[in-house]
């Protein structure tokens, strides 16, 4: 009896705190009502992310999300009050609200494309003190255009690679490691779509058309529940949704390639279009300087993206976008020789060649249910493939014997899914996000096709591997008081492959304490798991890429990362200043055992090896480790004004272990870099001349060389001991025995601006790329002349360029 | 080869590219190269011998040759037997490999399987490399080999070797087909290796697979011809020793992008690798 009392007792206290949590939580819903809309730019109507929203009266913000939406509670008031609207890069707009008419207020945005004048920051501009966010960076797209590039090349990941915490790999390739995490740990997604390959051509080209952009963040931890899949990084690229007013275009041509983009209203106001393409002709310019009239090296890329944007009502927003790019890299040679025989003339032909590329595919639909509740739900598709392949024929002229060797192999891995997630904005002090989604991948991980017409050999040979990942997830920014922000959130995802089934929750954990003076202190914790990884060998630049799932034997990677740091506005909130520290466990990270290799450059090799071993299967290649990275990381940035720019400062370490690999001791991987510093500076010099240029330098990266080598006997059972001879081998002491010379070089550029009418304009710009003409590494390799001899490659010396750009 | 083939398109494409010779310093850590395969005496090999070859190890840049090793002490033990191994006179492999070795007859120092062994190599100038193995307690006996031609032209043969996998939990074995081709005064040997373990035995038997011997220039004669079989036990030095030693240099001959292989011996303070091994070999003519 007593025990069924307490029981009844306990039930109504439940009853009683949930009362009051649900009174707490909606006590301001009482006394306040909520403004809604939609921030658009002004002429091509295009929705703006990130615009701050304030309100003067209460000193109450919000901000707009990625589809331009924001959710304003305000008081219950007699009298009107001053909404300001903000965002670097366009016009500061202030708008007086009367009482009857807080129901909805969609505003539109000046661009400031050229400010010449510095501007006066306002008190409730968007400062890096007042965001409960960390680790988050983003680079208005303007200043994209203004900084320096090879060959003028516009490359969002190059620029990334600029900010603190994110390293570069080499010249050469467009890799980017973020706080100590592999090149597979970033999600990069292109309107919500995941791209798997983030570059074109060994990474001279950005894997995106930046004319074509609208905005891009990334964020390198503290990450929200939202987000999930990668250990490191979220980079998230949006781009342009369409002009709705008007038919405008931009063309851009450069020495490598061109690109075009065109946009316009297929209803006015109401539905608009973009396209966008590029191609390049690189190998056509290679043709006329090329030595040998025998060889023949095509190589080709493009990428396309096309977008429908139809506001469908003034609740439901329709989107449709699609990207697909691709490389083609083919080297043909064809010879005539003698073989020791000399009445038998050989005729040989060898091809090589290697292509991958991306496609996505996603249909998103808004949805504005209330003032508070606002969905986006996206059907999402993406490709990436991969093909290397090579092939020799030999033709003996005097008896027509042909021998053809063939081998190819090709990886790929498909995606299909969806996702929807719901923003309710509950009142000032709570919103609550939360969603979930599914994906079905299909893994390619080995496709080899042989060929070897001497030994009637031929092999085809597909491995395709089936999962599911999905994931539900619930996220409260919660604002107790005007100085304190929290934000946590619970992530749970799942991966079924073959009979495995991972679960794992993930929580998340971010909260920021405004000091007086705009300073502010931040902290955050997140648990990632990973469940698509990338088994790279670490190569010369050009890619090869084999995504792979986690499997039963394949343990998903998680990472555990606690960041803590400081933010200060400083100079009338015109410069921004943050330190911040990490620390990042990781776990079941992912490396190739020694000596393996998804592919080898000869069929026989490949059957041989094959033949060798019956464990040489795909999974059986990899190994499993944990590492361990921590650093500081310092950004001072500029974000308007005449003068514009950043300096970012990054020390760090990285240590990985895997008990298969260097004798199970730790070491240095190769990305390991102890200080990165970048400079970069952007200065209006009048309204037609812009001046950029950046100056990065980089600590050496880790390698690992032989330190001897010796002759190994190949043991004959058949022959004794050393009665045959040795085969040079390599004595390794260490991994990342080897650090390279430090990396450092210096860009310039100057564009001329020239509005020819009032809307079509032209730019000139004129780059230096590397102007002091720092040799920097893109590999070494012993030289073939004098294997004693160590030497260093570099891809780019001094480098001028041109480019003109065409806007109407 | 084929990476430089590569990479020197790829520098061809980018056209302005530039190659610099770099000051590059590896700490250089003089060692004794030590190789023995150690098994026990078998009566199909004439003047059966225990060897042991030693050399040393070069820097990686500077073109450094080898140091012959003509004075060191060769010390083989085991729990009741002890001999020092003498210099042989270098024969035209010898020189060529800047090795040499040193040797003593089966029949002065008998090695036997389940046993440990040790192995000492010292110069008058203080290297010094100590390592031991253990010979393999069992090998596969004659009668559970099972040679298969698969086929047998003028210009290739293909056999496949199956044998039963001893009881042992993951044994490591090394097959080995060697083809001695003959006809009057032309005559060719090739050889080829698999390394497997008995993780990949199904129903208790154990496959080379196929393998291939072609392009032997001549038309040989079968009665002449003999086909050697070696299937081998081996300890765990011997196969890590020699499989790695393989993907090494298939990884530097032919592969794209290389991953490094750790060649460890089992050589304290040396390289090289002291490994038993309990061998069955096997000779028939075609």
């Amino acid at each position: 009896m007593s025990i069924e009392r307490n029981k009844n007792k306990a039930r109504s206290e439940h009853k009683n705190i949930l009362l009051f949590a649900f009174l707490l939580l909606f006590s301001t819903q009482l006394t306040a009502q909520t403004l809604t809309g939609f921030v658009r730019e002004i002429g091509n109507q295009e929705q703006l992310t990130g615009v701050s929203v304030f309100c003067v009266e209460t000193k109450k913000g919000a901000i707009s999300n990625k589809y331009g939406f924001y959710s304003l509670v305000l008081p219950v008031v007699k009298d009107s009050v001053t909404l300001v609207f903000s965002l670097v890069g366009y016009e500061t707009k202030s708008q007086r609200l009367l009482p009857q008419n807080t129901a909805a207020l969609d505003v539109a945005l000046a661009p400031v494309a050229t400010q010449l004048q510095e501007v006066v920051v306002k008190s409730q501009e968007p400062s890096v003190s007042r965001t409960v966010r960390m680790s988050v960076q983003n680079i208005p797209i303007q200043q994209v255009r203004e900084i320096p590039a090879l060959l003028g090349e516009k490359d969002i990941m190059k620029i990334l690679q600029l900010l603190p915490g994110i390293q570069r790999g080499n010249d050469g390739n467009g890799l980017i490691f973020v706080r100590g995490g592999a090149a597979d740990q970033n999600l990069l997604l292109l309107d919500e779509a995941p791209v798997y390959n983030m570059f074109h051509a060994g990474g001279f080209f950005s894997v995106f058309n930046g004319n074509a952009l609208k905005n891009f963040e990334v964020m390198k931890g503290a990450f929200p529940a939202r987000y999930g899949g990668r250990l490191s990084s979220v980079i998230e690229v949006q781009t342009k949704d369409g002009n709705k007013e008007r038919t405008a275009g931009d063309l851009t041509v450069g020495l490598l390639s061109s690109s075009a983009v065109l946009e316009g209203p297929l209803k006015k106001g109401k539905a608009s279009f973009l396209l966008s393409g590029r191609v390049s002709y690189w190998d056509k310019i290679y043709d006329l300087v090329r030595p040998k009239a025998n060889d023949r090296i095509l190589f080709s890329l493009y990428d396309y993206t096309a977008k429908i944007h139809w506001e469908i009502s003034p609740k439901d927003k329709l989107y449709v976008s699609t990207y697909a790019g691709r490389d083609s890299f083919v080297w043909k040679q064809g010879q005539n020789g003698r073989l020791s025989d000399d009445r038998k003339m050989l005729q040989s032909a060898f091809d090589f060649g290697l292509n991958w590329g991306n496609q996505t595919a996603t249909v998103r639909w808004n949805r504005v249910f209330s003032k508070k509740m606002f969905a986006n739900t996206s059907l999402i598709f993406s490709n990436y493939d991969f093909r290397y392949f090579n092939t020799t024929t030999n033709v003996t002229l005097s008896t027509q014997a042909k021998v053809t060797d063939e081998s190819s192999y090709q990886a790929r891995i498909q995606d299909l899914g969806f996702k929807t997630d719901f923003d309710y904005f509950i009142n000032d002090k709570h919103q609550l996000r939360f969603g979930g989604g599914y994906t079905r991948h299909r893994f390619v991980p080995e496709r080899i096709q042989l060929y070897n017409s001497a030994n009637a050999f031929r092999k085809d040979t597909t491995v395709t591997v089936l999962a599911r990942e999905y994931h539900l997830y619930v996220e409260e920014e919660f604002k107790p008081t005007a100085r304190f922000t929290l934000n946590a959130g619970l992530r749970f995802t799942g991966f079924g492959v073959e009979t495995k089934n991972y679960l794992n929750l993930e929580p998340r954990l971010n909260f920021a304490y405004l000091f007086p003076n705009d300073l502010a202190l931040k902290g955050g914790y997140a648990r990632m798991n990973q469940f698509a990884h990338l088994a790279s060998n670490s190569g010369v630049g050009f890619p090869f890429d084999v995504w792979i799932p986690s499997t039963a034997r394949i343990a998903p990677q998680q990472a555990d990362q606690f960041s803590l740091g400081l933010a200060k506005d400083v100079f009338s909130r015109n410069v921004e200043i943050s330190v911040e520290g990490f620390y990042k466990q990781m776990r079941n990270l992912i490396g190739l055992r020694e000596g393996a290799a998804f592919f080898s450059g000869n069929t026989l090799d490949i059957f041989r090896a094959s033949l060798a071993s019956k464990q040489e299967t795909w999974d059986n290649k990899i190994v499993q480790g944990t590492g361990l990275s921590y650093g500081l990381e310092v950004l001072i940035q500029k974000k308007k004004g005449k003068f514009s720019g950043w300096l970012s400062y990054t020390w760090s370490k990285v240590t990985n272990q895997f008990a298969e690999l260097n004798n199970g001791r730790s070491f240095f991987p190769r990305y390991d870099r102890r200080h990165s510093l970048s400079l970069v500076g952007i200065y209006h010099l009048t309204p037609r001349t812009t001046l950029s240029g950046t100056w990065t330098y980089a600590s050496g990266q880790r390698l690992t060389l032989p330190v001897s080598n010796f002759g190994a006997f190949d043991h004959s059972i058949w022959n004794t001991v050393g009665s045959s001879s040795t085969n040079a081998v390599y004595e390794y002491s260490n991994y990342g025995n080897f650090k390279t010379p430090d990396y450092h070089r210096l860009d310039l550029n100057v564009q001329f601006h020239k509005n020819k009418t009032k809307k079509r304009a032209r730019t000139w710009e004129i780059g230096v790329f590397n102007a002091y003409n720092r040799l920097n590494p893109f590999f070494f390799t012993f030289s073939e002349t004098n294997p004693s001899e160590f030497q260093k490659v570099s891809l780019f010396p001094i480098i001028g360029s041109v480019s003109y750009n065409y806007k109407f | 080869m084929f990476q430089r083939t590569f990479t020197s398109v790829l520098l061809l494409l980018l056209l302005g590219s530039c190659v610099r010779v770099i000051d590059f310093t590896v700490p250089f850590d003089k060692k004794l190269v030590v190789h023995c395969f150690l098994r026990p005496a078998q009566a199909i090999v004439q003047n059966d011998s225990i060897l042991v070859a030693v050399s040393t190890n070069t820097p990686i840049v500077g073109g450094q040759t080898k140091e012959q090793i003509n004075d060191a002490t060769v010390t083989l033990a085991s729990s009741n037997q002890r001999i020092n191994l003498r210099l042989l006179a270098p024969n035209a492999a010898d020189e060529l490999n800047q090795t040499r070795r040193y040797g003593v007859a089966h029949r002065e120092f008998a090695v036997k399987a389940a046993e440990n062994y040790t192995l000492t190599v010292t110069t008058p100038n203080g290297l010094r490399t100590e390592s031991s193995c253990t010979i393999p307690p069992n090998r596969v006996l004659e009668n559970d080999i099972k040679i298969t031609i698969v086929e047998k032209s003028k210009d290739k043969i293909r056999c496949r070797i199956d044998w039963k996998d001893l009881p042992e939990a993951n044994t490591r074995y090394m097959c080995s087909v060697g083809i001695g081709l003959s006809k009057g005064v032309q005559s060719t040997f090739s050889s080829i290796y698999v390394y497997n373990t008995g993780s990949e035995a199904t129903n208790n038997q154990m496959t080379s697979n196929e393998l291939t011997f072609s392009g032997f220039g001549f038309d040989y004669d079968p009665a002449q011809s003999i086909i050697y079989v070696a299937v081998a036990t081996l300890d765990k030095n011997y196969y890590e020793w020699g499989s790695k030693q393989i993907l090494q240099r298939r990884q530097n001959s032919s592969n794209l992008f290389p991953e490094p292989v750790f060649l460890n011996g089992n050589v304290e303070n040396g390289l090289g690798v002291f490994a038993g091994y309990n061998a069955t070999l096997i000779a028939k003519f075609f």
